[in-house]
């Protein structure tokens, strides 16, 4: 149920100092958001994150479950004479 | 480190059948490599007789009662660089020694453990080390094992500690995350994931916690320990509601949603230092807030939205006018349930390394909205959803304080200067995944996630929100986390593994 009329609501509001300081706290959040995200994304492609053994594990378990997966092993056999011949190649480009 | 560590067998026999301890001894000495010594721990009124077959080079040790002047003389006598612990009620899995070999070659650390077994074929799935967890439950299964140093140099076994060591070691060892490894291999064959907590175990969590200074009660509860962390000081606590003054039918009435949730906080909270938040779209309608003001007198602080909706941009407004040092992030279609629902979140909240502490939401009929969040196979979900009340998993997850990945923010509380230091809500998520975005930043921060049972809502959510997800929020989500979003540490059901 939702107020119809298009007058805002009246009632006590919290004060702050100014429009100015609530807009340079709001940006501060934005900013320091902005920073922690692009950290968050530069840690993506960063080759230097330390996992802990634990993870490291983990990541081994996973890629031994994708490898052992259905869609792998199909994709494994779609590809093989692709991977024949190119095996072929460098073979001759070595002679 | 040296290059191959040598481990030393303890099968504790302690109450345990000489039975099932030949049995796990004998799969033991089959197991191990050559150089391993074998130790067995009996009650010291236990005799083997001279029909003890097992093998010669086993030592039997008869314990007395309190037995840590015993377990540390033999500490103290080892050559190995590891001790393997097993409790004989279980039995060693196929390979579990060589798992345990390789991962200590591999890994500088002090403390592992691993899955088990289960009767029918199932498998526990432990999760990643998880010390807030530690403390209400030994989830760490039958087969674990301790660097013999790390163990020497954090003072051995405790006296009057018989019957708990191996969570007594757990805990202190675990000190240092970092150096604790789960295997994700079975490493034991086993009745139960995970044996009920005694009061052996409430003596030792509440003497660990007393040794680090954490002010804490311990109590066993039906089968696992609760802690709960009383107040010295009762610090002001902002509950920051965003609302649209939306009304909807629960349990057949007419309900004002943020009225009846800011009455259910003010009429049953127990917490005494509370402020409530609210911050209202335009379009609220005048009566909510007369209702908000005449309800919560001086403890409101209204604060206006006359902004498109972006939930993430309300909430950092509310905190921008909270004044309280610890914020509580709330929808406003809640009614709470435990009425010492703060206590037990600010209790967790104040723990060191904890970044952000979520509860337990039930649906309007009684089934688990939330028991914390899962991320896996880059999709996040919540645990137990739709689950019934009384339902749990084989680790009873559900009863305990513990690790999760996130927690979602229709009632979650966050230290203020945490919220102020991560940038708060992300606007990239106006109306989705703002609370997995946030979780995260606090996890990638350094800091853990914790969920807590003892804190119980209801949340109507399908009464009040049609969930529409922006695939932009969905983009944007996976290329900032996209590899934490794979599979889930403290939840790793995950169908790829055996």
């Amino acid at each position: 149920m939702i107020n119809s009329s298009s007058e805002p609501w009246v009632g006590p509001e919290a004060e702050i100092e100014s429009v100015d300081r609530l807009r340079s706290l709001e940006n501060l959040l934005k900013l320091t958001d902005r920073i922690k995200s692009l950290e968050a994304e530069l840690t993506q492609v960063s080759t230097t994150r330390a996992l802990t053994p634990t993870e490291q594990l983990d990541a081994e378990q996973q890629l031994i479950a994708m490898r052992a997966s259905p869609p792998w092993r199909v994709g494994r056999v779609v590809t093989m004479p692709l991977r024949i011949m190119r095996r072929m190649l460098r073979r001759n480009s070595h002679r | 480190m040296s290059a191959t560590p040598t481990l030393t067998i303890w099968v504790d026999g302690i109450g345990r059948s000489q039975a099932d301890v030949e049995r796990v001894l004998r799969e033991s000495i089959r197991q191990a490599a050559p150089g391993t010594e074998f130790v067995c721990l009996i009650a010291d009124d236990e005799r083997y007789g001279e029909d003890w077959p097992v093998d010669a080079a086993v030592l039997v040790v008869p314990l007395p009662e309190d037995d840590a002047a015993s377990l540390n003389r033999l500490l103290s006598q080892t050559r190995s660089d590891w001790v393997v612990w097993i409790d004989a009620s279980a039995n060693l899995a196929p390979g579990a020694l060589g798992h345990v070999e390789t991962a200590v070659a591999r890994f500088d650390i002090d403390l592992l453990y691993g899955n088990a077994r289960l009767p029918g074929s199932q498998r526990t799935h432990r999760p990643a080390f998880s010390p807030i967890r530690l403390r209400s439950q030994d989830y760490f299964g039958d087969v674990r094992g301790f660097r013999v140093e790390a163990l020497r140099q954090s003072g051995g076994f405790g006296a009057g500690n018989a019957g708990a060591h191996p969570l007594d070691l757990s805990l202190r060892l675990g000190a240092d995350a970092a150096r604790v490894l789960r295997i994700p291999e079975i490493l034991s064959v086993s009745a139960m994931a995970i044996r009920p907590s005694t009061e052996q175990h409430r003596k030792v969590v509440a003497q660990f916690l007393g040794s680090r200074g954490i002010v804490a009660e311990v109590t066993v509860v039906a089968e696992a320990l609760q802690v709960t962390y009383p107040l010295v000081s009762a610090p002001l606590v902002s509950i920051i509601i965003p609302t649209r003054g939306s009304s909807a039918r629960i349990r057949g009435a007419e309900s004002v949603l943020v009225v009846d949730a800011v009455r259910g906080i003010l009429e049953r909270s127990t917490y005494p230092s509370l402020e409530i938040v609210v911050v209202a779209d335009d379009e609220t309608p005048q009566s909510v807030i007369n209702a908000l003001v005449c309800l919560a007198g001086d403890s409101l602080r209204l604060v206006r939205w006359s902004e498109d909706f972006n939930f993430s941009a309300k909430m950092n407004r509310g905190a921008i006018f909270s004044r309280g040092a610890y914020l509580v992030l709330l929808n406003d279609d809640v009614d709470l349930i435990t009425p010492g629902w703060i206590e037990a979140m600010l209790g967790l909240a104040k723990q060191p390394g904890v970044g952000l502490v979520g509860s337990l939401l039930f649906f309007e009929d009684g089934t688990v909205q939330h028991g914390g969040h899962v991320y896996s196979a880059s999709w996040a979900g919540h645990i137990a959803f739709g689950w019934s009340a009384d339902r749990d998993d084989d680790l009873g997850s559900m009863g305990v304080d513990r690790e999760v990945s996130g927690v979602t923010a229709a009632c979650a509380m966050i230290r203020a200067d945490t919220f102020w230091q991560l940038g708060g809500f992300s606007l990239d998520y106006a109306g989705n995944y703002n609370d997995v975005d946030l979780s995260l930043k606090v996890r990638g921060s350094g800091r853990s996630v914790i969920w807590t049972p003892h804190a119980r809502l209801y949340h109507y959510e399908s009464k009040s929100r049609i969930a529409t997800v922006e695939p932009s929020e969905l983009v944007t989500l996976r290329a900032h986390w996209g590899t934490w979003l794979l599979s889930d540490p403290y939840w790793p059901s995950s169908p790829q593994q055996p």
